[in-house]
């Protein structure tokens, strides 16, 4: 029999050979993780122990107990500001890096990064070494005899500012690679067309850059309707987010039929989120050619 | 992941370089050993004796390790845990095979026995036992006996407190003497603790069953009073206190800097803390760095949280010499040599007595002391239904 | 109103060092076709700019239709823009692409309309409104960015080698249809180009601009007969440089000592006897004839072999070997061989047609 010895060299059977590794991780690291955590929220836990009976219970908890919606909403309304806040501001320095940056731009571009190379957690003392009670700031502020700012401490607006720090270089390096991209001679047409600066800028900087600051959008929203750990540190008490509840349920808690509930509905509005963003592209109105008609 | 995750806090604190480097070293030696030594040895290696130890990294002193492995012969092999539940998991899941000895707190040794992972021991077979301060093993402290009887299920090693440090200067001294002053809108904005959410509610649970008049009433499971297990009215009761809480508190801690910086600053006032903080409060104290006084209220009127460290003999260990091995371990563990290592270089007090090594300053910094009344803490336990007690937690924060 | 539809004046902008633009002063007439002409690094590019506004001169004043626009943005001179690379939007259609300066000035929608059609129709891409520009030719999209720039009907349109990406056909194609709608519109266009052929197909005047100053500014026939300035001579046209000396200066005429031989051109200004000249003859102008032959009267006369014949279709470049071993291109009509590689040849020209000029680095 020849076929089989031949089958190797079939080339279906080479493409599955050599897309094999890439589909492993797909189904180890991504579909085996999502299909357990959406078959434990169908479950149960009792004192640290899971027992598979299938129920709808945490889903009602979840979404009908306000509590968990609360931490939801709290997220939604966290990561809204936020990534407001990292566009407002990561559009001029991307644009200043990309544009003015010459031959220093690899290395401002680094700068923004820098703090990636550190923990998360040595990040965030430093956050709370300038921004805390007894940070730079307040210490400065008391030096001149000032009184302390309290808003800077243990509360929303310093896990809002803690995020933002954190996630910021996501939104400014999408932003700067997708300016990398662009022709800015265009500028040039246009204002010699008769656009003012602002015209210009939103006829054709924005929707020509549109699809880097979608993926800047959606790189800084997502992880900040999950942030859990800044909040944590930064937040004080009443700063809970709903990725630090979700973070309990699983480290402490060990309610982990619950919080993979929270985690499937998490997981839906971050798809929602995503599908929102990939309906604003119209990849022929983004200056991407290679699209058909 | 339940009760004793205390060590998940002081692992930040004790994982400083020294232990890492120390383990690292450990393991590339172990690595090296293996390779020098080759296929030759094996069998070598296979005759002697292994004791195989799932144990907290903290309590791993190397020159007592190595001391041990000398004298008796055998390779000292340990794998760390982080929390009760992590190890009970790994015992449960076929480890009294994989493991001659386990270490565990509170309550968690009967749980063990009850399951059928650990074996009876002989606290004759620990001569260095004779040392234990009376507040550490029975009749006064009884969780190391199976429950009723007077079987022991565990060997107790160290102890500890979760009591409140309080900064003198700012909190009156009759208020600290209650743990109402964590609920004092006297103090608001001054009061930080921890971010965990048995600590917060066990010890709320304490509060609320001495205002409830339940705690000394007799108990629904018939058992004494445990902050660990309380009743729905309890927990509701809880809740009430620790939202109206909140507006009072400056932050939650979830690391032991935040805690040191916050109260040294003078920030915050006061906080519940396994009193390592207040540790370095007196020292600085002393050394003219701070100008007030800490105190660390280890037993509020009310009554506080503890815990008591335990070494078990698991129920995979059935062959004689190895049996001999694992209390040879525990004895010299309790040694005072090792207790004294344990307690200058991981910073935890013993359950031995080794005041007379000690320093004055030692001995209130551990509030060596203060003993008797360890065996009036609520010791550590697994909330009775982490269930009800994640939507306490989880209402409170979402107020 | 005068006929002036763009002065400059002293415009003079410095990168550093480097003069891009040195004291340019112009004046370019309503309904003028102005070309500009130079070698690459020459300046033309900045130039436009600074009449675009997008670049600020450093010295100098730019006066459009009566106006002075120096300090004014661009988007205030109602100047239109067309450029080498096309630099079409590529996220809009070619409708879109050509209203975008219409809709700028907020120009109403039927207006608009109409204006749309008649340009689409001028520059025959009808049909073409609703495509992307990536789904268009080079020559559409060059049409495209040509109708952007003129609908407005802007005082002055500038083009930056608009057809330098275009193929050699598709080019000549072009300078005939660029200077069609010019002169249907009537607006000036400012167009550079380092090109001469298209500047002397295209242009009425031209200037030659080197290093950022202009070397003559004339209408196009001139500057290709009578050019101003060696690097002019050497720049426009396909001319032969002989480096002589001046022997004898007499009535106008200077007879000039090279390469052995002896002949005469106009007297340059500026150089006596004696003095080192360079003298330039388009190739052209030269004619070759069998050794021999008589010359015309008062003509030039050179020997030399003839070493090749480059045909080259309508006409032919003669190249012709002098004793001491220097070339002389001759380029005539090609219909008649009247010699072949080998022989020996008579360069013959009129004096009148050479251009002498005091030798540069002599
Ligand atoms: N932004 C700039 N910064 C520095 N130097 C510049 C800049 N723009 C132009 N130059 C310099 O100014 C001089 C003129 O440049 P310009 O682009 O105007 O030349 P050009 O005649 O258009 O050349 P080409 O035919 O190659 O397009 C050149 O030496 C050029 O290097
Ligand atoms: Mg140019």
């Amino acid at each position: 029999m020849a076929a089989p010895r031949r089958l190797f060299y079939r080339s279906e059977t080479r493409f599955l050979l050599l897309g094999l590794p890439g589909v492993m991780f797909v189904v180890f690291f991504l579909l085996f993780p999502i299909v357990s955590v959406i078959v434990f929220s169908f479950w149960r836990t009792e004192s640290y122990e899971i027992y598979a009976d299938w129920n709808l219970d945490n889903y009602r908890t979840v979404l009908f107990e306000g509590t968990y919606l609360t931490f939801l909403w709290r997220s939604i309304v966290t990561a809204v500001v936020v990534t407001a806040a990292c566009l407002v501001y990561a559009w001029p320095v991307a644009y200043f890096i990309a544009k003015y940056g010459g031959r220093y731009r690899l290395l401002l571009v680094l700068a923004l990064a820098a703090p990636f190379f550190t923990g998360a957690v040595l990040r965030l003392s430093a956050l709370q070494a300038i921004m805390g009670p007894i940070g730079v700031i307040n210490m400065a502020l008391g030096m001149f005899g000032l009184p302390a700012v309290e808003f800077l401490m243990f509360n929303k607006f310093a896990s809002g500012i803690g995020i933002a720090y954190l996630y910021l270089p996501f939104m400014v390096t999408a932003i700067y690679l997708s300016l990398l991209n662009f022709n800015f001679q265009l500028l040039n047409v246009a204002k010699v067309n008769g656009a003012r600066p602002w015209r210009a800028f939103l006829t054709v900087t924005w929707p020509l850059n549109w699809i880097g600051t979608a993926i800047g959008i959606t790189l800084v929203f997502i992880p900040c309707l999950a942030e859990s750990l800044t909040p944590t540190f930064l937040g004080g008490p009443s700063g809970k987010l709903y990725g630090s509840v979700l973070g309990l349920q699983f480290d402490q808690t060990g309610t982990w039929a619950l919080g993979s509930a929270m985690g499937v509905l998490l997981f839906a509005v971050c798809c929602v989120v995503i599908a929102v963003m990939w309906w604003t592209i119209d990849l022929r109105r983004t200056g991407f050619t290679g699209a058909g008609r | 992941m339940t009760t004793s995750d205390r060590k998940t806090l002081l692992a930040a604190k004790a994982f400083n370089r020294r232990t890492v480097l120390k383990s690292g070293a450990a393991a590339s030696a172990v690595g090296f050993t293996a390779k020098a030594t080759g296929p030759f040895v094996r069998d070598a290696h296979a005759a002697e004796l292994e004791l195989r130890v799932l144990m907290w990294a903290n309590y791993n002193v190397e020159s007592t390790v190595t001391a041990f492995e000398q004298q008796h012969g055998v390779r000292f092999a340990p794998t760390y845990f982080d929390g009760n539940s992590e190890a009970f998991n790994k015992m449960k899941a076929g480890g009294t095979q994989d493991f001659d000895l386990v270490q565990a707190d509170g309550h968690w040794p009967r749980t063990y026995h009850k399951q059928g992972l650990t074996q009876i021991v002989d606290p004759a077979k620990v001569p260095n036992l004779a040392n234990a301060y009376p507040a550490c093993v029975p009749p006064k402290y009884t969780l190391d006996q199976v429950e009723g009887g007077t079987d022991w299920v565990a060997i107790p090693n160290c102890w500890g407190g979760y009591g409140v440090t309080i900064n003198t200067s700012m909190v009156d001294a009759a208020d600290a003497e209650s743990i109402e002053v964590l609920y004092n809108e006297k103090y608001k904005g001054h009061i930080i603790t921890s971010a965990r959410f048995e600590e917060n509610i066990a010890e709320t649970g304490i509060l609320v069953a001495d205002r409830m008049g339940t705690r000394d009433a007799a108990r629904p499971d018939g058992k004494p009073f445990n902050p660990y297990v309380l009743t729905d009215e309890e927990l509701e009761e809880c809740k009430t206190w620790l939202i109206k809480q909140k507006g009072l508190l400056l932050t939650r801690y979830v690391e032991y800097d935040m805690v040191d910086r916050l109260m040294i600053s003078g920030q915050a006032w006061m906080s519940p803390e396994w009193g390592i903080t207040f540790r370095r409060l007196l020292a600085m104290h002393r050394n003219g760095e701070l100008d007030w006084q800490a105190r660390h209220v280890l037993k509020p009127t009310e009554g506080g949280l503890g815990w008591i460290d335990n070494w078990m003999i698991s129920s995979g260990v059935e062959d004689a010499e190895k049996r001999e091995i694992c209390y040879a371990w525990i004895n010299n563990f309790l040694s005072d040599e090792n207790m004294l290592k344990v307690l200058r270089e991981e910073g935890t007090s013993s359950v031995i007595d080794i005041r007379k090594h000690l320093t004055e300053i030692e001995i209130e910094d551990f509030l060596l002391n203060e003993t008797e009344q360890i065996s009036g803490l609520y010791m550590f336990d697994q909330p009775s239904s982490p269930e009800k007690w994640e939507r306490v937690w989880s209402e409170v924060e979402a107020a | 109103m005068t006929n002036v539809a763009v002065g400059l004046q002293g415009l003079t902008k410095r990168f550093g060092r480097t003069v891009a633009v040195d004291r340019v002063t112009l004046e370019i007439d309503q309904g003028e076709f102005f070309s500009l002409l130079g070698p690459s690094g020459s300046g033309k590019t900045t130039l436009l700019r600074i009449i675009a506004g997008l670049e600020d001169p450093d010295e100098g004043r730019i006066v459009i239709d009566g106006k002075d626009v120096t300090g004014l943005p661009p988007y205030a001179r109602k100047v239109g823009m067309v450029f080498q690379d096309f630099l079409l939007f590529p996220h809009m259609t070619v409708g879109e692409n050509i209203l975008f300066p219409l809709r700028m000035q907020g120009a109403p929608r039927a207006e608009r309309d109409e204006r749309l059609g008649w340009i689409v129709k001028l520059l025959h891409i009808d049909g073409l409104e609703e495509r992307f520009p990536h789904q268009l030719s080079g020559g559409q999209q060059q049409r495209v960015a040509l109708a952007r720039g003129l609908i407005s009907r802007p005082a002055l349109l500038l083009l930056d080698e608009p057809l330098a990406n275009l193929d050699r056909e598709l080019r000549k194609e072009m300078e005939v249809e660029v200077r069609r709608y010019q002169r249907e519109l009537g607006i000036p266009f400012v167009y550079v180009t380092h090109n001469q052929e298209e500047a002397l197909t295209m242009s009425d005047r031209i200037a030659v601009m080197r290093v950022g100053r202009f070397e003559q500014v004339a209408p196009k026939f001139e500057v290709y007969s009578d050019p101003a300035t060696a690097f002019v001579a050497s720049f426009v046209g396909h001319a032969n440089r002989m480096r002589g000396r001046v022997a004898a200066l007499e009535g106008g005429r200077a007879t000039i000592d090279w390469d052995g031989a002896r002949f005469a051109v106009p007297a340059p200004g500026g150089a006596g006897v004696g003095a080192a000249v360079d003298v330039f003859v388009k190739c052209e102008r030269l004619t070759v004839l069998p050794s021999g032959s008589a010359a015309p009267a008062g003509a030039n006369r050179l020997d030399g072999v003839l070493r090749d014949v480059i045909f080259k279709g309508q006409i032919a470049d003669y190249i012709v070997a002098r004793p001491s071993g220097v070339e002389i291109v001759v380029s005539e009509a090609a219909s008649l061989p009247r010699a072949k590689a080998g022989d020996t040849v008579l360069i013959t020209w009129a004096p009148d047609t050479g251009h002498g000029f005091p030798a540069e680095g002599a």
